[in-house]
């Protein structure tokens, strides 16, 4: 255990628990940049020194088309 | 919401964990070497610091195994308390990214970082599972929030049934208008202050079940009668050398708005009926 240490990624435990702030589902962790995707909001939240920023308005939006956007977020 | 305006009235734009490592050192602490204890004074913002945290610990009586949400957890400071007391996990949740980062760092200096993690959202959409939580705590925050059903619309949403919203707050007194500047509004467009009847029907009619129920104004008179009448060590880490001067305005506002009743302290406890 090295508590002390300033952690480098995302806390797994976080992770476990984290879901979409809009859509209340399950998230992607994109290790690669750094982000938890919400497919079903298309958006990415961005992780910075490991703190995960869960505002939909820090959030990148998804402009790939692949994704299953719904105007507003409004999944379910 | 205007969450970018509070951001920018509570971290006042400065790196707080070089502040705060600073200010432990001029106090004779060493930040590797910590115990949450060493931090008392700096990272319990509200009125009443730690007994406050340590009164509405004491109502919920935890069991040890408890999953705890801080909604509105600053820097940090109950949500460790909580976890030296029984053997909980905690969650804290705030809109400031420099209070997250302090908090975080804060876990670490103390070697409570396994059990005690901080991110970043809004208490309004929270990003956490319907029932994900045993317990929900939050203390100062709502007086932020204009929209109190959906704040306790969300904080019911995460509790499982059966659990319980611990809070303590700030509510507008029967003694006329805040005085502002306050530590949480530098004017009331910020501030959003119900009178305790309609806060409670609030709570209600989120499908609370108020358990109980205690006016604390009487013991934050005397808190803010001790704390503001002997100042602090000169070398003492505080909280108003962290936050500077901004902080330091709203805090001598505290005194007079309890004394003449322009602010009242409810701590109470609401549980999510296990049939709900």
């Amino acid at each position: 255990m090295n508590e002390q240490s300033v952690p480098s990624g995302i806390d797994p435990k976080l992770l476990e628990i984290l879901v979409c702030p809009l859509t209340k589902q399950a998230l992607r962790y994109d290790r690669e940049h750094q982000e938890l995707v919400s497919a079903a909001a298309g958006l990415a939240f961005p992780i910075r020194d490991g703190i995960p920023i869960m505002l939909v308005d820090e959030a990148r939006r998804l402009d790939d088309a692949a994704s299953t956007t719904r105007p507003e977020g409004a999944a379910q | 919401m205007s969450g970018e305006a509070l951001i920018r009235h509570y971290d006042g734009g400065q790196d707080l964990v070089a502040r705060a490592i600073e200010l432990l050192r001029a106090a004779g602490k060493d930040p590797d070497r910590l115990s949450i204890d060493d931090l008392v004074g700096l990272d319990e913002f509200h009125v009443r610091g730690r007994e406050a945290t340590l009164s509405l610990a004491r109502r919920l009586a935890l069991a040890g195994g408890e999953r705890i949400l801080d909604i509105g957890s600053g820097i940090g400071g109950p949500a460790r308390r909580l976890a030296s007391l029984a053997a909980v996990e905690v969650v804290g949740v705030d809109l400031t990214p420099a209070y997250v980062d302090l908090a975080n760092a804060f876990s670490r200096f103390t070697g409570l970082a396994d059990r005690v993690r901080f991110e970043v959202a809004d208490a309004l959409a929270l990003p956490f599972a319907d029932r994900a939580f045993d317990i929900v705590w939050t203390q100062h925050v709502q007086m932020n929030i204009a929209d109190k059903d959906r704040f306790f619309a969300e904080a019911f949403r995460v509790l499982a049934p059966g659990g319980r919203l611990a809070l303590y707050d700030i509510l507008q007194g029967g003694g006329g208008d805040v005085i502002y500047p306050t530590p949480w509004a530098c004017d009331p467009a910020m501030s959003h202050l119900e009178a305790p009847p309609r806060f409670r029907a609030a709570l209600e009619r989120a499908g609370f079940v108020v358990e109980a129920w205690e006016d604390m104004t009487a013991a934050a008179r005397d808190w803010a009668g001790k704390r503001y009448g002997a100042p602090p060590p000169a070398n003492a880490a505080t909280v108003a050398k962290l936050l500077g001067a901004r902080n330091a305005a709203g805090a001598a506002n505290i005194p007079r708005n309890l004394a003449e009743d322009r602010i009242v302290l409810v701590e109470a406890i609401a549980r999510r009926s296990a049939a709900a």
